[in-house]
């Protein structure tokens, strides 16, 4: 502890969660001061500042929160073995301050860190933790410096909980197992990847649809997705369901997606990887743009938060848990390698390297889906800025994704660039929407925080971590968002001008709601009669991510009937 | 109840320990103290298991060629041999993930090439996947869904104990008859250990698994419902590999197992490749996956570890610039034998990791009992993961990470033992506290991000 404040004198204050600030980017610069790793409120006359950085008016931000990024875990880590030529071009040596590392889209964990943190993100979710793979993945998440990390597990495929489910299990006790699996794999939410699909396939199904029953449970996609999402609204878990339709990748898969939204009647749920649903069977080559009745159903309900899943064109991998998508998908690997693996009654990982072409009429369809989405949304709170990375583009594209948004004329010059068919045909082109900077500020900071339920995390109020982000405010917004003035997490300076200039650990987020441990008599046997590891060696105990001394744990609060969701 | 006097001094038994010991990394054994201070595995647990939980935690020095020596002197020894180095590297790797992840922080701050002694193996499917990918399933998956095993490989018991026991003849499976899966050991029946009878319901198909890329593809051919030409494929009847390739068309969950280590030493990766077109084959119609098995000295997990901190896997040099990989160039044990290494940091904190005979300079951290080929001019004793220390390894399926507890504790006497040893990462951060960074030029690529 300090008694020392740092005062960042003089800047324009982008907080749209800020109390009444969310307009101060037109009022006067104003003062902010840091205390102790938080926002503190304006000192007593005599209190002792440490420093003061004066920033003549830059533009101020919270730390920036990808809410979905595949940046650790089995896969990823497969995905790095898969590709040694990616890391050959991408490397990097020591240089004192950094540990060396390679990689663009699957970089390796110390470069992961470095390069969030250069950009003004001081926080990222991996959103594919499979439970059996959840002490790998936090291992590895251990070796990302600098930001905090978070995981969703993935449900909805687990035979335990299809098995129950099956059987008549009542909501009460998918609760209980919800919330153990949250403690035991210390976890921040919870993702379903194309409910029960995932499952099908191991039984040699290769679709499923949303109301399609199980070839072995006879349970449907839709009772999966429903159960989980009022298990996470029952538990309390700030975190709606993240959901990873079904169907991803297929022409027509719109219908499915917004079944989706109209099974959860009202039910909280995150729409992830939007871009990859909304496809439409319209045209010559039955493949379409559904964006606008996709947005339409978006800005409908309100229970409803997505996130984009931009593709960025480029060379990059597609890494999910969605197998069944996958190696339907394996045909187009480029280079032609994929890996698709089952994995322990739980779920699945296929891997497919991806070349997104620009010309190509498919992926410049995509390409314009993903930005119509973010532009036919309405509400800035309810859609963020992410690439899905690696699987739409790595995340370090959002500076430009970002440009795309808010310079109109730099995205019709891109429009111009792509497969001509979708350029003539596409409303891209039509949309005269532009991101103010706090619709961005939202999309990426208090929009995610609010999502997640981080309460100390996506704003400067007093209190807050000291995730504060100072950028010049630059007419070439990629510029801007590219490279930072001053990064500093945790009230400490990490990066300057994008580059950095020190280091450290971040915290492990989890959510830890209250459930009957009753549950564990049923999980134990079928622990010990059908898995291959013993409940008490699945289960991950805080001295396993505390004992290394790299970063905290920090638990978000869970609901009360008096929190609003939205 | 036994309540022979001095019994009830005793701790109890444990119960789910994980044995870190090969890459089955079964974590059902039940282990208690004995008399002596011995562990000794009282329930599951294989014979290598065993006798390795049971080996007395000896007191164990440090040495300076030969000449016992305390833990600082010895430190300070080994960074004088390795500061100077112009081409060190860092092997054996044989330990948990902290002390593998520490190997390597040293290995990058002294620009060394890092291999794992068993790498031959890990090569062999590691190569494969890198130019044609992989599929595969978990242990969990292949023990409730297989009901047809395809098994190359000799010696099944030595390299994967507990195989029939835990995944191919479980006590119990969701999804078939646990008791009735059927298949099919294709090798050399040389009458190694393990290579008796066929279990019920195998066939034992014998051939000399250099010719294993060509069955493998001959399968693939008659999956398809192509006729290969000829009589008999690497010594098999044509006829006895058309049943092989019925079952897999028949199967609802086929399995393709190998045990790398008894693959072609110089081609194992062209196997792994033809093994990987006959899995994908036959999920055109039905479902099928590869399982690779065997590996010591948690290979996987300290492969993996290189993977997620540098981006890339072992056989690479670090540290010198950007991590640079090699599979020819880095291989560790052909740079050996070609003196291509001036000094050599040796781990083995777990078995599986052979100290190499080589006139290289060595620096040995080994568990006690250790052998070695003739006195290295350091060596530093350090606890056993999993026995001595907590830790995490990876299982050889490469999904789950277990976790290691500590089940040995130095005696209340205060009497050293190898329970009271420094843990591997502990040696080695305390070597990389000697060995400061120098002052390299900065070496960082530009990468264009879009």
């Amino acid at each position: 502890m300090s008694d020392a404040y740092t005062l960042l004198r003089g800047g324009r204050v982008c907080d749209p969660a800020g109390a009444a600030d969310g307009t101060a980017l037109h009022g006067p610069p104003r003062d902010l001061y840091l205390k102790d790793g938080h926002i503190a409120a304006t000192p007593p006359e005599g209190a002792r500042i440490g420093e003061v950085v004066d920033l003549d008016g830059r533009i101020v931000m919270a730390g920036a929160i990808d809410i979905h990024s595949h940046i650790g875990g089995g896969k990823v880590n497969l995905a790095r073995l898969l590709l040694p030529e990616e890391h050959r071009e991408h490397g990097s040596g020591p240089d004192g301050l950094r540990r060396s590392g390679s990689g663009l889209f699957t970089p390796s964990s110390f470069v992961t860190g470095y390069r969030y943190a250069e950009m003004g993100y001081t926080a990222a979710f991996e959103p594919a933790m499979l439970p059996s793979n959840a002490r790998h993945t936090h291992l590895e998440l251990a070796d990302v410096p600098i930001i905090d990390k978070g995981c969703y597990a993935v449900l909805g495929n687990d035979d335990f909980l299809l098995e129950r489910l099956a059987a008549g299990a009542t909501q009460s006790e998918v609760n209980d197992y919800v919330a153990w699996i949250l403690h035991a794999t210390q976890a921040v939410g919870v993702k379903v990847v194309n409910p029960g699909g995932i499952s099908a396939f191991k039984f040699n199904q290769r679709r499923l649809d949303l109301d399609e029953a199980h070839p072995h449970y006879g349970i449907t996609p839709r009772r999966i997705l429903t159960t989980l999402a009022t298990a996470l609204s029952d538990l309390g878990v700030p975190h709606p369901l993240h959901v990873h339709c079904n169907n991803l990748g297929i022409p027509g898969n719109e219908s499915v997606t917004r079944d989706t939204i109209t099974a959860l009647d009202g039910l909280p749920a995150h729409l992830t990887h939007l871009q990859f649903h909304s496809y439409g069977t319209e045209g010559d080559r039955r493949f379409s743009s559904a964006a606008a009745e996709i947005a339409e159903s978006v800005n409908r309900s309100p229970n409803i938060s997505v996130d984009v899943g931009q593709i960025i064109f480029g060379q990059t991998i597609t890494a999910s848990a969605d197998i069944m998508s996958q190696f339907r998908n394996s045909g187009l690997a480029s280079p032609r390698k994929w890996v698709c693996t089952d994995i322990e009654c739980d779920g699945g990982c296929g891997l497919v390297p991806f070349r997104y072409r620009d010309k190509a009429f498919v992926n410049a369809l995509q390409w314009a889906i993903g930005l119509e989405l973010f532009l036919l949304i309405e509400d800035p709170w309810r859609v963020y800025l992410t690439t899905d990375h690696p699987n739409g583009g790595p995340f370090t594209s959002y500076p430009h994704l970002i440009r795309l948004l808010m310079d109109r004329s730099f995205r019709n010059e891109q429009l111009a660039r792509i497969n001509p068919d979708v350029a003539a045909h596409s409303r891209l082109g039509s949309i005269d929407r532009e991101y103010t900077l706090e619709e961005i500020a939202i999309m990426t900071r208090a929009g995610p925080a609010r999502v997640l339920g981080l309460r100390d995390r996506g704003h400067l109020r007093p209190g807050a971590v000291a995730d504060v982000v100072v950028y010049d405010d630059l007419p070439d917004r990629e510029a801007m968002f590219a490279a930072p003035a001053l990064v500093f997490k945790n009230g400490r300076l990490v990066a300057r001008n994008g580059q950095l200039t020190a280091t450290g650990w971040g915290d492990t987020i989890v959510v830890r709601p209250e459930f009957d441990s009753a549950i564990e008599r049923r999980l134990k046997p079928w622990f010990e009669d059908h898995q291959t590891v013993r409940l008490g060696n699945f289960r991950i105990a805080d001295g396993e991510i505390l004992d290394h001394g790299r970063g905290g744990l920090s638990i978000v609060p869970t609901l009360t009937a008096s929190d609003s969701c939205f | 109840m036994d309540n022979e006097i001095g019994e009830t001094d005793l701790p109890p038994p444990m119960s789910d320990v994980v044995c870190p010991f090969c890459a089955m990394a079964c974590d059902d054994l039940t282990v208690a103290h004995d008399r002596g201070g011995r562990l000794r595995i009282t329930g599951n647990g294989c014979a290598r298991a065993r006798t390795l939980f049971a080996l007395p935690a000896l007191p164990a020095h440090c040495f300076i060629k030969g000449r016992a020596v305390p833990l600082d002197a010895a430190l300070d020894a080994a960074a004088a041999l390795l500061r100077n180095a112009a081409f060190p590297a860092v092997g054996g790797l044989a330990a948990d993930t902290e002390g593998v992840s520490a190997a390597l922080a040293l290995a990058e701050r002294l620009g060394a090439v890092v291999d794992h002694a068993a790498s031959d193996s890990l090569f062999h499917g590691l190569r494969a996947l890198q130019v044609t990918g992989a599929m595969t399933a978990t242990f969990g998956e292949v023990r409730n869904r297989a009901d047809l095993f395809v098994l190359f490989g000799s010696e099944f018991d030595r390299h994967a104990p507990r195989l029939f026991d835990r995944l191919v003849r479980p006590p119990t499976a969701l999804f078939r008859d646990a008791g009735a899966a059927r298949g099919f050991l294709i090798g050399p029946s040389d009458g190694g250990p393990g290579d008796g009878p066929a279990p019920d319901g195998f066939e034992r198909l014998t051939a000399d698994l250099i010719h294993a890329p060509a069955i493998a593809a001959a399968l693939s051919q008659m999956v398809a419902g192509d006729r290969p030409h000829g009589d008999r494929v690497g010594g098999i009847a044509m006829e006895d590999l058309a049943r092989v390739a019925t079952a897999l068309r028949d199967a609802r969950f086929g399995v393709i197992g190998w045990v790398a280590a008894t693959l072609d030493p110089a081609a194992g990766d062209v196997a792994v490749e033809a093994f990987n077109r006959l899995v994908v084959t036959a999920n055109a119609a039905t479902r099928c996956a590869g399982l690779s098995l065997g590996g010591k000295g948690n290979a996987l997990g300290a492969n993996y570890v290189c993977a997620w901190q540098y981006g890339v896997p072992l056989r690479s040099r670090l540290g010198a610039g950007p991590p640079e990989h090699d599979p020819l160039r880095y291989r560790l044990k052909s740079l050996l034998a070609e003196d291509g290494i001036d000094a050599l940091l040796w781990l083995s904190a777990l078995n599986g990791a052979e100290v190499p005979d080589t006139r290289t300079p060595m620096v040995v951290l080994a568990r006690p009992g250790q052998p070695l080929p003739h006195d290295p001019e350091v060596l530093i004793p350090v606890a056993i993961p999993g026995l001595d220390h907590a830790g995490s390894i990876h299982r050889g399926d490469g999904v789950a990470a277990l976790p290691l507890r500590r089940l040995r504790f130095p005696k209340s006497s205060g009497k050293p033992s190898a329970a009271s040893l420094p843990t591997a990462a502990a040696v080695l951060s305390a070597l990389l506290d000697r060995l400061p960074a120098s002052p390299l030029p900065v070496l960082i690529r530009e990468t264009a991000h879009v």
